[in-house]
Formats: C-alpha cells, sequence, structure tokens
C-alpha cells in the first residue's frame, strides 16, 4: 500500500538540528527511554512508613570479595 | 550496577553494557552514588567533572562494605523517594481512559525497548510509519515525534496534527495542540519554544518512568530535566 504524500512544507529540521547538536554532546537518541527527574532527597529523617532497605539483600552484597578494605567517607 | 539499582527501584536508570561510558550513563551513575548514600558533592562531580571517582565504583561493586555513614544516608533517601512515589502514585489513579491507554502504550514500548535496546535507531526523517513497540527497519523514521504520534494512534486518539498519523512533527504538533499549566498523564512535554520545539516526551506519571519519549531530552531547557510547556493530548477517538 502506498503511503500517503507529505503535506507540502512538512520537515524534520528542527528534530534534525536538535538531534545533531546533541549527538555531538554524547547523547545517546537510539532509544525509548524512561525517566523520573524525581527529587534526590537528602538530609530527611526516613518516613517512618517506608522503610529504605534495598530488595534481594543487596545492601549487604559483596561481589569483588577481593576489595577487602573499607570505603572511605566520599 | 544494574543489579545496584533494579533493587532500589531504579530500574529506568539502568545502563546498556556495551563498553562505552555515555552522559546517560554517568547519569545512571550519579543516581546509584545518591542510592547508596555518597555524600553531595560525590555524586553532583560525576556529571559534572564526567568521572567516576574509586570510592563510588567500589561502593557500587560492594555495597556491603560502605560506612555506617553511607548507609544510613542510602536508607534515608530511599524511605523518602518510597514515601515520594506512594504520594505521586495516588494522584496518578486520576488518569483514566484514554490517558491510562496512552500511558501503558508508553510502558509496553520502553519495557520492548530495554529487551532488545541494539535493535532500535534514531532517524527524523526516512519512511513514515507508526512502529513504536517493535524495532523498525533502519531505513524508518524513528524519533520523538514519530513516537507521540505512533502512541497516540496505538491508542485509538485523535492525530497529533491535521495532516494524519504519519505526517506529524514537534512543530505541528505546537500549532494544532492546546497549551496546559496542568499536564495530566498522557500529555504532552515540550521542548523549546513555542513556535520552534524540538524534542517531545509523553508524560506517564508512573514512578521511575514520569516520561517516556524516544531519545534523550535535550538539556537546555528552561528548567533541566524537565520541559520548557506542555501540550494537552486531544484524546477523543
Amino acid at each position: 500500500m502506498a503511503l500517503p504524500a507529505p503535506p507540502p512544507g512538512f520537515n524534520l529540521d528542527a528534530e534534525k538540528a536538535a538531534a545533531e547538536a546533541l549527538a555531538r554532546g554524547g547523547v545517546d537518541l537510539s532509544g525509548i527511554n524512561s525517566r523520573d527527574p524525581e527529587p534526590e532527597f537528602d538530609g530527611e529523617d526516613p518516613d517512618p512508613k517506608f522503610d529504605g532497605k534495598a530488595a534481594d539483600g543487596d545492601d549487604e552484597a559483596i561481589e569483588d570479595k577481593t576489595d577487602n578494605g573499607p570505603i572511605g567517607e566520599i | 550496577m544494574n543489579r545496584r539499582l533494579d533493587a532500589r527501584g531504579l530500574d529506568s536508570y539502568k545502563v546498556k553494557v556495551d563498553g562505552v561510558l555515555s552522559l546517560d550513563d554517568l547519569a545512571s551513575v550519579r543516581k546509584t552514588a545518591w542510592a547508596l548514600g555518597a555524600l553531595p558533592s560525590t555524586y553532583e562531580a560525576i556529571t559534572k567533572k564526567r568521572e567516576v571517582p574509586e570510592g563510588v565504583q567500589r561502593m557500587i561493586r560492594n555495597p556491603g562494605r560502605r560506612t555506617d555513614k553511607q548507609l544510613a544516608r542510602a536508607e534515608r533517601r530511599m524511605s523518602q523517594m518510597r514515601a515520594d512515589r506512594a504520594r505521586r502514585a495516588k494522584k496518578r489513579k486520576a488518569a483514566k481512559g484514554g490517558r491510562l491507554i496512552v500511558v501503558n502504550n508508553c510502558m509496553k514500548a520502553a519495557s520492548n525497548y530495554r529487551k532488545n535496546p541494539r535493535a532500535y535507531h534514531y532517524l527524523a526523517g526516512g519512511i513514515p510509519n507508526l512502529m513504536v513497540f517493535t524495532p523498525s527497519p533502519r531505513t524508518h523514521r524513528s524519533d520523538c515525534s514519530q513516537f507521540a504520534s505512533g502512541i497516540q494512534d496505538a491508542s485509538g486518539l485523535r492525530d497529533l496534527g491535521p495532516n494524519g498519523p504519519l505526517y506529524v512533527n514537534t512543530v505541528i504538533m505546537s500549532r494544532h495542540l492546546d497549551l496546559t499549566t496542568d499536564p495530566k498523564p498522557g500529555d504532552f512535554g515540550m521542548y523549546g519554544t513555542r513556535n520552534n520545539p524540538h524534542h517531545v516526551e509523553v508524560r506517564c506519571e508512573v514512578p521511575g518512568h514520569f516520561f517516556i519519549g524516544h531519545g534523550s531530552p535535550p538539556i537546555d531547557s528552561q528548567t533541566p530535566g524537565l520541559p520548557d510547556y506542555y501540550l494537552a493530548n486531544p484524546l477523543g477517538g
């Protein structure tokens, strides 16, 4: 089935220019991305209704057993 | 790092393992460092200086070796993040009908993408199409407004422009759709000016997936990380 002809004047110049500028800056445009610019809380007390532990015991995970030293304050 | 993100409900920040450290990857490292309890000066420097300190690399590999202070900071941050997400999820329940279909279709498209990211591409131009749930051939148009229009079409809602769903771009969207200052799930976040926008994302309000779109948002919006303005979804059918 043939596609309908584009309407006169239809172009993607704005998107192309923005995409090229972003690509030059190293931004990856290739995918369908989801993101959430949610607030990054810091300093607030924990909410008593919500615990702060990671799932699956990940807070205790040690994947590189050769790295024995403590992690300093960073 | 992807395991750290998964365990903390930050799966939308997971990275492609391709040997290349992109700006998106650095943003993910920053978020991981925040979630693991690094100091603000440490995680903010990751994207500003484009460097990942050795200490951050070590805490990502071995979160079990963090200091008590880091662990306590991480738990406070996670607790507050979960509380905030619960508040937002309550608000999002107002989404229904066409808006809910749009959000669900965006989530489906993003989920499909994450299963096979290398199969996708970016092309402003090329053969017009409405493919959003599967990767398209490299000759096919695959960009932000093509994604928005494809989702709208798949949701059975009104076109985003007067020329049918195949010929929609951000400028046409901006001329055709109404501005809204009270955006809801399913509305469109626009980047750039009203007359010359250059990027669009769909506002979904799903925790961790507040915006879904094709490509990354420009970093030059008036409020970094947030659209410059919103267009209302015309809904209907």
